[in-house]
This record gives structure tokens, sequence and C-alpha cells, in this order.
């Protein structure tokens, strides 16, 4: 269609195509176990070489057969073609594959003819190409077939194609690019000399490498999305995959974004804001929690059995509880004195975690109370005492603190480090303790429950949230001051449950699921177990007594604030969602994944319907053809094919006006066709409309016109 | 394609010797004839009106009868009178010249009014009765009535209500420049109409009337027809619309066209060519018109772009 392009013009698109075509290579190599990738290379050079030069077909053909069975008698059989131990190898080769292959036997045939088929498939390949470069002028459909490529095996094989999905992006983006210049100057017929051309190119090249730096330059959010595979398998396997955002058991997985959800849980009837306190976990994986046992140890609470200490008679609260949900668990705020509830339930503590639900007194199962009263004194801690917590005391911690020191072997080493950095100024574990739970909210920390990443097979949750995204909610910050308490060698375990709720009125509270929550317990050596909320927007509940001078210490100056007495929240923004969710986020993440891909899905096809309806005009005729060849011919089908060729003929902008008449309309039509059978169709029509009887017609002429004119109209 | 009816197509290239550029008018003069309904030629003296009929009239193998109306023609004139024959001791009728097959009734409204009436009433009624003796006119009857524009001096309007006997009112027009040297040359020697022969008897010519009430007319194209005339009551310029007179005229000239054209039905070119020929004479203009200066055949053009053609085999009128 066009002149040959010029040699030095073939041989750049050559080099880019070169590119690609490695590109290619390297994960097959990768994924096959393949050696060799240099000969293949070399082969792949050796076709370019052969167009450039318009090497005769057979004398290049005889070059590829050549070198195919070079490599093959080298790589397979260990010597060189030309050698005679070479030759008696292709011979044993041939012989030995073209009788499995005469029995059918494929899987026997040896690995040199898979090599063989490759080899063809790449020569194949090099002649696709070239048809591409050189009559289509584009290259974008194997572009986009490369980069799906690329990425469907980045995406379900070990091979990381990252980098080779940009740099073939840029390779194709330089090769449409230069192409589309190509095909303009061809289809327009212009005569452009060489200088122009590449004087063409450069803005293309600028664009690209600009696009590129740009885009490697730009800050990347991380991934939210978990990998595809695991939730396909757990698809597959029919396992959990997607569920409520709220109060959830299993912690194994943290991460990934969710959705609030204010479903009403509980309301509370209590004189102070209370943290309600449910379970508790000892064992950090890494990627979420679990605890340290397999079977927990229960015991009972009975009613109106005081399972705390009281304090102060005055500061006794009575709590009620009403349950709006079915769920077993019983609240343990903070100083929980007793429980009072109907006696046919009983109360079941596991002792390692704190956890109480109800069982229904006659059949020993969990079941939920609809309401149950508390006693509730929550301690108050003296500053002094709490001030007494040198670390040297934390030396001749028993063995049953041991779970709550533990820590993974791959926690990487700078979260360690961070630690110590963020507390060695500081000497008691209460103020280390309230340096970490401080430093989230100085050092850029954000929170948010959309775009909170999951960490891959590699990474550490707590590391990924320290270092690299600092974006999360309260699981974020409590798991990472758990691991960093422990770090220092201080027990520390993850305590989930709600946080106080919507005030309704002075003593009444609404907990929706939107205030599941986690946060922390630190071991203070001569106190016990403190709670500490390092999540930013939250104020923890824990009662200082202040029991010493007023000090400069700029750590204790925040503590006020941080009394339960204050009586707002200030920091808690409206839309403040916690939540003591795990997998359930990142299946609802994957929901939105498979959402939108069906979104898209249904907006391709429907513009695809769009796409074939704006250009029936097309299709159509040969659609209409095709179905009169089906039908009799008749008057029936005579007038329903007219009518189609009226409205093709609509479609193609030849408009009947309501006034104007079927003959009058045919002239207009015949004169600008310059034809005639649209009168010998409209006046046979008109016979068979206007007329009074049915009436003979040459049905084979009629259906020959009919066809002429409606074949024209999808030009 | 189509072809003409043969025998019509005789009538014309034989009418075509003597007139020149006039295919129109004759084409329309004889669906008139075939119909059975009369025509009125509308135009200035001199362009030929008289030499048309003399032309059917021979073509068709009759002579015609002329009445020329002058102010004081009487009825009497028209029709005929009865006077007393002494021999027979009776009242005989002798017959006007409105008794004949093809009677040209030249300038038509320079008459009175009651002579007028006289020649409409025989045109509608097929019939003369005077004294009580009612004498039938031989059919085939036909009616060439011509009339200058009123706008002439000396002239009585022909009533509204009596231009409906006329089927179609046509115009004649002047020749072009190179038809009127073509009258001038065939005229140079002898008179062409001398020598012109007829093709069809009056007898074939009854047949071919009966023919033409067999041309089969869809029921959609009824319905048509129908719309357009009801349609011309409602235009803003029109005071009195077409009547269902109108409509049953358009209907017998669509079926007298389209057998001269060849064909055994129907269609709405057939209408649509023959409305403003129908209608237009049947219309009253309100005065603003008259001030915009918008002919009734205008008017009939303008319904016709208003309403649909019917394009589909089931009917769906309205």
């Amino acid at each position: 269609m066009t002149k040959p392009m010029s040699k030095i013009e073939l041989c750049i698109y050559y080099a880019f195509i070169f590119l690609i075509l490695y590109e290619w290579l390297v994960p097959i190599m990768e994924l096959t176990n393949t050696g060799y990738i240099q000969y293949f290379m070399l082969f792949i050079l050796l076709s370019i070489a052969c167009t450039l030069l318009q090497l005769p077909m057979p004398i290049a053909a005889l070059l590829k057969v050549m070198y195919i069975l070079w490599f093959i008698t080298l790589t397979h059989g260990g010597v060189h073609l030309l050698h005679i131990d070479g030759m008696r190898f292709l011979a044993s080769e041939a012989l030995y594959n073209a009788k499995q292959l005469i029995h059918l036997d494929v899987a026997a045939v040896t690995n040199s003819v898979r090599t063989i088929l490759f080899f063809v498939l790449l020569w194949m390949l090099m002649y696709l190409i070239h048809y591409w470069i050189t009559v289509r002028y584009s290259l974008f459909y194997f572009v986009v077939m490369t980069i799906f490529f690329l990425a469907s095996l980045d995406t379900f094989s070990d091979y990381d194609g990252q980098w080779a999905i940009a740099k073939v992006l840029l390779y194709g983006l330089v090769l449409t690019g230069m192409l589309v210049v190509k095909r303009i100057i061809a289809t327009h017929d212009l005569h452009v000399p060489a200088s122009y051309m590449v004087l063409y190119t450069i803005p293309v090249f600028a664009l690209v490498a600009t696009a590129g730096y740009g885009a490697y330059m730009m800050p990347k959010a991380p991934p939210t999305w978990p990998d595809p595979i695991p939730f396909v398998k757990s698809v597959a396997t029919g396992e959990k995959s997607v569920s409520k955002v709220g109060y959830d058991e299993d912690d194994s997985t943290l991460g990934g974004s969710f959705e609030s959800d204010d479903t009403l849980v509980f309301t509370a009837q209590t004189s102070e804001k209370r943290y309600w306190r449910i379970d508790s976990r000892d064992t950090y994986t890494s990627k979420g929690w679990t605890q340290s046992y397999a079977e927990p140890t229960t015991k009972y609470v009975n009613a109106n059995a005081y399972v705390g200490t009281m304090y102060n008679a005055e500061n006794v609260d009575d709590v009620t509880i009403t349950m709006e949900t079915d769920d077993p668990y019983v609240l343990s705020p903070y100083g929980t004195l007793l429980y009072d509830y109907d006696e046919q339930f009983i109360v079941q503590e596991r002792i390692e975690s704190g956890y109480r639900e109800s069982l229904y007194v006659s059949d020993w199962t969990t079941s939920p109370m609809d309401s149950y009263r508390l006693q509730v004194d929550e301690p108050s801690y003296s500053l002094e005492a709490l001030r007494q917590t040198d670390m040297e005391k934390y030396e001749s911690l028993g063995a049953e603190f041991d779970r709550y020191l533990q820590l993974p072997d791959t926690l990487p080493q700078r979260v360690r480090d961070l630690a110590h950095d963020i507390t060695d100024i500081v000497p008691t574990a209460y103020e280390k303790a309230r340096a970490i739970e401080t430093y989230f909210k100085l050092n850029g920390y954000t929170y948010s429950t959309i775009g909170v990443a999951i960490p891959t097979e590699t990474e550490d949750y707590v590391d990924q949230f320290l270092f690299e995204t600092k974006v999360g909610y309260c699981d974020n910050f409590s798991t990472s001051m758990v691991v960093l308490m422990r770090s220092l060698g201080i027990p520390a375990r993850w305590v989930k449950g709600f946080v106080t709720g919507d005030a309704i009125d002075n003593t009444t509270y609404e907990i929706t699921n939107n205030e599941a929550h986690s946060w922390v317990e630190v071991y203070l050596v001569g106190i016990g177990w403190v709670p500490f909320e390092p999540t930013i927007g939250f104020s923890g509940t824990l009662d200082v007594a202040y029991d010493v001078e007023a000090q400069d210490d700029a750590l204790d100056e925040q503590l006020p604030e941080q009394t339960p007495q204050s009586p707002e929240q200030p920091q808690v923004p409206e839309q403040e969602k916690s939540s003591a969710t795990s997998t359930t986020a990142s299946a609802a993440a994957i929901w939105n994944v498979v959402k939108w891909i069906g979104l898209v899905l249904v907006a391709v096809l429907l513009i695809g319907a769009a796409i074939l309806y704006k250009r029936r005009n097309r299709w159509l005729p040969a659609y209409y053809v095709k179905q009169s060849h089906k039908q009799p011919q008749n008057w029936t089908t005579f007038e329903k094919n007219y009518k189609n060729l009226l409205k093709q003929f609509e479609a193609n902008g030849y408009v009947r006006g309501k006034h104007e008449t079927l003959a009058a309309y045919a002239k207009r039509i015949d004169e600008a066709l310059q034809s005639t059978e649209m009168r010998t169709l409209t006046s046979a029509y008109e016979c068979y409309l206007y007329g009074n009887s049915a009436q003979e017609a040459n049905f084979a002429y009629l259906q020959e016109c009919w066809e002429y004119l409606i074949n024209r109209t999808s030009g | 394609m189509e072809h003409m009816n043969k025998q019509i197509e005789h009538v014309l290239t034989n009418i075509d010797q003597v007139m020149i550029g006039k295919r129109e008018v004759a084409t329309l003069s004889i669906v008139a004839m075939l119909a059975g309904g009369h025509v009125l030629l509308e135009d200035v003296p001199g362009v030929g009106k008289t030499m048309m009929v003399r032309t059917l009239a021979k073509s068709v193998g009759t002579d015609f009868k002329r009445i020329q109306f002058t102010p004081d023609l009487l009825p009497s004139d028209v029709v005929g009178v009865s006077i007393y024959n002494p021999k027979t001791l009776s009242f005989e009728f002798r017959e006007g010249p409105i008794v004949g097959h093809i009677v040209l009734a030249d300038e038509i409204n320079r008459t009175s009014p009651k002579t007028q009436s006289a020649l409409l009433e025989a045109m509608e009624e097929g019939s003369v009765t005077v004294d009580g003796e009612t004498v039938h006119i031989p059919k085939p009857f036909f009616v060439m009535a011509t009339q200058n524009p009123i706008e002439y001096e000396g002239t009585y309007p022909l009533p509204e209500a009596q231009l409906d006997r006329f089927l179609l009112k046509i115009k004649m027009g002047y020749p072009t420049f190179d038809e009127e040297v073509e009258v001038l040359r065939r005229a140079e020697h002898h008179e062409p109409i001398t020598s012109l022969q007829s093709v069809i008897t009056i007898d074939e010519l009854r047949e071919l009337q009966a023919q033409v009430k067999e041309v089969h007319i869809e029921d959609s194209i009824k319905a048509y027809i129908v719309d357009i005339v009801r349609n011309t009551r409602l235009d803003q310029y029109v005071y009195l619309g077409a009547s269902p007179r109108a409509s049953l005229a358009l209907m017998r000239a669509a079926q007298s066209y389209a057998f001269v054209q060849g064909r055994s039905f129907v269609t709405p070119d057939d209408v649509q060519y023959l409305a403003k020929f129908v209608l237009s004479h049947r219309l009253i203009l309100k005065q603003e018109a008259r001030y915009e200066q918008i002919e009734a055949e205008e008017i009939v053009q303008r319904v016709l772009t208003r309403v649909a053609v019917p394009t589909q085999k089931a009917m769906h009128y309205e």
C-alpha cells in the first residue's frame, strides 16, 4: 500500500521490538526453568537481521533452521552440529520423536521437540511483528498483550514484573507514537524528508520520557488490596470472605479498609465514660493476633460475687447493660466489682484473656443475656506509684509473662530500634508507655479507615505502619504500641472491646459497631495491667491521681487532658470509626474490587453495545441480507425487507418527511445514488400497499434490487 | 415503470398535434371527463382555452357545443325553451346548447347569476327541466367552462357553492417562448385542428368511464384523502374549508388519474398531485389571506405537508 520503509527506520523499530521481546522471554525462561536466554535472543536478532537485509525467503529459512538445529544439538546433545556426533544425535532424536509422534504419545517426546516448537513460535511472532510494522503501522495490540501477559505472570506467579511492565509500557508508547506519525504520513501520501521524520519523533520521545520520569518520581500509594490469589482461593474453598465491621473474634490478619456500620450493639446506663473491655490477645504473628494457647481455662463468675477489689465505696457506679444484638460476650469495664444477672444464665470467664461470656444454664450453651447490671469502681492510679516502675523491676518477672513479651522472629530490627529511640530519654516503664502513646500524635501519623494497607507475604504489619504507610486505625496504633513495648521488655497485651459510645443523656450511652475498638494494656510492676490509648483521636480512661508535685515534664503536662473527667472528646471527629475487625476489612476491600471489576465489565459491555448500535449501519445490511436468504420470498417478507431498507436510508441521512410519498422519496434516493432500483422496489411495494389484491411480482428480481441497495447503505 | 393507458395516450398524442405544451391541461381535462366531472379553466383570453375543448371534442369523435356567456344571456338560452307548435297544437321542447356530450361554456363569469345557476344545475343533475318536462342530457356529459380572472371588469364572480360543481379548476398559463414560436409555425399555413382525426368513439369513452370506477382505492388512501380535506378546514387562513363533496371529488379524480396513468390502484402521489386542482377552488379564504397575498393553491400545498402519507398496510387513521 505504500513505499517500503527505509532500513534505518526499520532498524529503530526493531530495536524496540527486540527490547520488548526480551521482556517476554525473561519470565518464560525464569518460570519454565529454561536456560540459554541469550541463544533465543540471538535467534530473534537473526530473524531481524534476515528481515533487514531482505534475504531471500529460502536462504533466511535455511539460516534459521540451521540455527535451531545447532542450538538443539548444543544444548540437548552437548556437541556442535557440524561434528559427526552432532549429526548422529540429531538423527537419533528425530527418529525417536517421530516414532513417539506416530504413536500419538505426545508426553514421551523429548525436550528438543518442545524447543523446536518454541522456536517456530518465535519465528511466527517475528513474521507477525514485521507485518504489523510494515503494513499496519500499528503495534498497539502487541504492546497491550505484552503488558497483559506480564501483568498476569506478575500476579499469578513468583515472577516480579514491576519493572518489565514499566519498560514495556515506555517502549510501547514510543513505538506507537512513531508509528502513528508514520501512519498519518502514509495515509495522506505525504513526502516527508528523513530529517523531518526525526524531528517529529523528538516530541514523542520527550513526552514519553517526561511521563515516565514523572511516574517514577510520583509518590505511590501502598497497595490497599490484598494479593488476589489468597482471596480467590478462600472463595473457592468456601471460607468466610465478607463479614461485617464490628467486634470480631478472629484477628489473625489485620489491615485493609472497612466501611462504617452503625448497627446498635448495646446501651449502657453509666455515670462515667468507660472503655468496654471484652477480650485480649497475647501472640503477635506479624500479620495479626492469635492466642498462645489452644484451649482457654475457664471459670464461672456467679451473680453478685465479687470479682474485683473495691477501693472507694463512694466511687462505685451501678451500670446497666442492655444488649441489642445476639452476641454472648459480657462486658468488663475497668474496675468491675460484680455482675448481677438473671439466674437462668451463668457468666463464664476465660482466665488467660479475661474474656467473659454468658451461658444458658439449662443446656450450657453460650447464649446472650438481654440485660444485666454491674458494679464498677474504676481504679485510680497513683502517679507516684506509676513513676516507680523502673526497668530493673522487669528483670525478675516470672515465666507467666513470657507470652506477653512474645515477638515474631521476623520482626524487623528497625522496629526495635525505634522503640528505644522513642523511650530512651525516660527511665520508667510508665513513662516509656506514655512516650510511645504520644509518639504517634507528634510524628505525622494519621487516622483513617480507608486506604489502609494490608501487609504482603513478606511484610510485617507493624513495620509497614510505623515506617511506610503511617496511615491506619486503632488496630494499627494499638498493635504497634504493644510491639514497641514488648521490644523494650515490658509485658503488654492487645485488648479489644468498645469505646464509650454516643451519649444520649448524662447517663445513657449507645454503643454501635462503629465503636468497636482496640487498645493496649501494659503490665506495670507493682500496679498491674494498666490500659493505654495510643490511637490518634481517642482519649483513654486512665484515672491518674496527681499525688506528686507538678512537674515540668512535657509528658506529664498532657495528662490532665487525658483524664476521663474531661467532659468531651474534642479530638474525636464525627466520622471517627474504629474497629476490632480483622479479615473482614480486607474481604470488604476485595468485594469492592470485585464490584469495580463487575462495574467496569458492565460499562465495557454497555460501551460495546453502544458502539455496535452507533455503527449499526455498517453491519445491519449484511445481517438483513443473511436473514432474507433464510426466508421465503413473498409479499410479507418483501414488506419487511423494504421497511428495513427505509430504516437504513433514514440512518444514512435520507430522511423521509411524513408527508413525502414513497414514490417521491424513491425518486430522490435514486437521484442521489444514481440508481433506478429504489423506484422499482417502491412501485412494487406501492402495488402491494395500495393495490386491491395480491398480485404476482418478480420477487427474485426485487430481491436483487433490494440487496444491491441495502449493501450500498453499509458503505 | 408505469405506462399510460393506451387509449388515453392516443388521445393525448392527438391533442398534442394541436395544442403545444399543454399536455398537463389536456391530461387533467381527460381525467375530469373520465371521472364524469367538469372542468373550470381559468385564465386570460387567448391562451387556447377554446382550442383545447375543440381539440378534445374532435379527438373523442363528437362535436362540441359552445355557449358564449354574455350579460344578457337568459337561462332558456342555455337549457332550451318550450315553444308552441301550431301544427301539433302542443308545446314542443327545443333543447338548448347544454344538451350535448362536450360543452364549452365560455366566459361563464360574464353572465348573470341566474343564467350561471341554470348551467350549474344542469351540470350537477345531468338533466334539464323546463315547464315540468325533464330532459336527460346524454352521457358522457362534459362541461368545460372558462372564466377570466375575476379582477376583470364586467364580471359576476361565481358563488363558491357553485364552484363546487366543478371537479377541477385548471389554469392554462402562457406558453413558453419556444412553444409560442411553435404555435405560430404550425398555424402558418392552415389551422392544425382541421386535419385532426378522432381516435376514440363516444362508446369507447363510456367504456373507459366505467373502467375508472373499477380502479381500486385502498382504505388507507381514503383515510388520507379525508385527512387532507379535513385539514383544509383547520387552516388559519381558511374561512370555510372543503366539504365532504370535495373528498368525494378528490377520490373520483384520483381514481381517474390512476387509470390514466395505467394503474389499477390509487397511490398517495395521485392524491397529492390532484389536491390543488380539486380543492383550491373550494376553499373560502379569510380576508387576512388576501392581505398577505396567500393563494388557495398555497394553502392546499401547505395542508399536504401537514398530513402523513399512509405507508402501512394496516390501517391507522388519525
